[in-house]
């Protein structure tokens, strides 16, 4: 039954980290975290292309 | 495995469904590319209409890095965005999308059903793409100021390099030197290893397979064993695109959950599916059984 209830245990860990991740990206909204990501992804990458 | 195949064919679709750009010679400017995309897509491609995960942690550590002058709570933003939206599908399907919905890791399927003789490669290889995630997707962005996984990647020679040199964009380009061809070698040679390797991107370099593969030990949707009805036959090995033994740890962080395995299993012993947690099945390398272990 330990077992058992380590596994138990993990499931609910996994719903913690999926409530504080879904947190985490609406706080990133407050900071303009994906208005970054859009800024440099509208951008042709040059890397990416190996055009430097 | 006809599904897994559909779906692959539909995400790549779907990941890149701008085929305005043949027209405009413009690229995709519209809102959704501020979303992360769960597999190895670059956004230099003209079709895309989705950011690269690994584009954009690296230009995380970029804005962080001392030699450029930028926002810093941007930048940490950007950080924290990237990584919560690749933990929140982790924290749901762990790597699945790397089976089911990389468009990358697709074409390698893809080249590794050419008849040839195979490869098989050493387990250590897979300490290769924690490797490439710490030192060349993170540590050398931040230290350099240069994306410098963005600049070797295969991906984007693939879908940005020769995809741009063949359909130029509206706006000229700058002109291609030797690192555009030291690109294009990279690309040939990873594109030949497909061919005899099973999936060997995904297994040594991928840093969003890193990534993801370690949310596939909390992940609530799961793999297991049971036990009881496993021979060790090894057909599940045979079929895995990854050539993993799914019996010697079901949740492994190298498993892409594609689970031609458990179609392949003709005595039923694995089981997969969300919240999985019942007596005689093993999810980890240790039995699970009522008298604990």
């Amino acid at each position: 039954m330990k077992g058992l209830s380590r596994l138990r245990g993990r499931i609910r860990i996994a719903y913690l980290l999926l409530a504080i991740f879904a947190l985490a990206i609406a706080l990133s909204f407050i900071w303009e975290g994906p208005r970054t990501v859009y800024a440099n992804a509208i951008i042709i990458c040059l890397d990416c292309i190996g055009l430097i | 495995m006809f599904a897994r195949r559909v779906t692959q064919v539909v995400s790549a679709l779907a990941i890149n469904p701008y085929f305005v750009y043949f027209s405009s010679r413009v690229t995709y400017q519209g809102g959704v590319k501020g979303v992360c995309v769960p597999g190895l897509n670059c956004y230099a491609c003209p079709l895309t209409i989705f950011a690269c995960p690994i584009g954009s942690l690296q230009h995380s550590f970029v804005l962080m890095s001392p030699k450029v002058k930028g926002s810093l709570s941007q930048a940490f933003a950007s950080l924290i965005y990237v990584l919560a939206s690749i933990g929140l599908v982790g924290a749901v399907v762990g790597r699945m999308p790397c089976g089911w919905v990389c468009p990358f890791g697709f074409l390698q399927e893809l080249l590794h059903a050419i008849p040839t003789p195979k490869l098989r490669l050493p387990g250590w290889i897979r300490w290769g793409r924690y490797g490439f995630l710490v030192v060349v997707a993170i540590a050398i962005p931040f230290i350099t100021a240069v994306s410098w996984f963005s600049r070797l990647c295969p991906a984007g020679a693939l879908e940005g390099g020769i995809f741009l040199k063949a359909v130029p964009p509206e706006a000229p380009l700058p002109p291609s030197g030797w690192f555009f061809w030291f690109k294009i070698a990279i690309l040939a040679a990873f594109l030949l290893w497909f061919v005899f390797s099973k999936r060997p991107f995904c297994r040594s370099v991928c840093p969003l397979g890193a990534m993801f593969g370690l949310c596939n030990r909390f992940s609530l949707y799961r793999m297991a064993v049971d036990d009881s009805k496993c021979t060790v036959c090894g057909k599940c090995r045979e079929v895995c695109p990854v050539d993993i033994n799914i019996h010697d740890d079901p949740n492994s962080p190298d498993c892409i959950r594609c689970l031609q395995c458990k179609k392949a299993c003709t005595y039923g012993a694995i089981t997969s599916g969300f919240a999985v947690a019942k007596e005689g099945l093993r999810l980890g390398k240790k039995a699970v059984s009522a008298e604990g272990d």
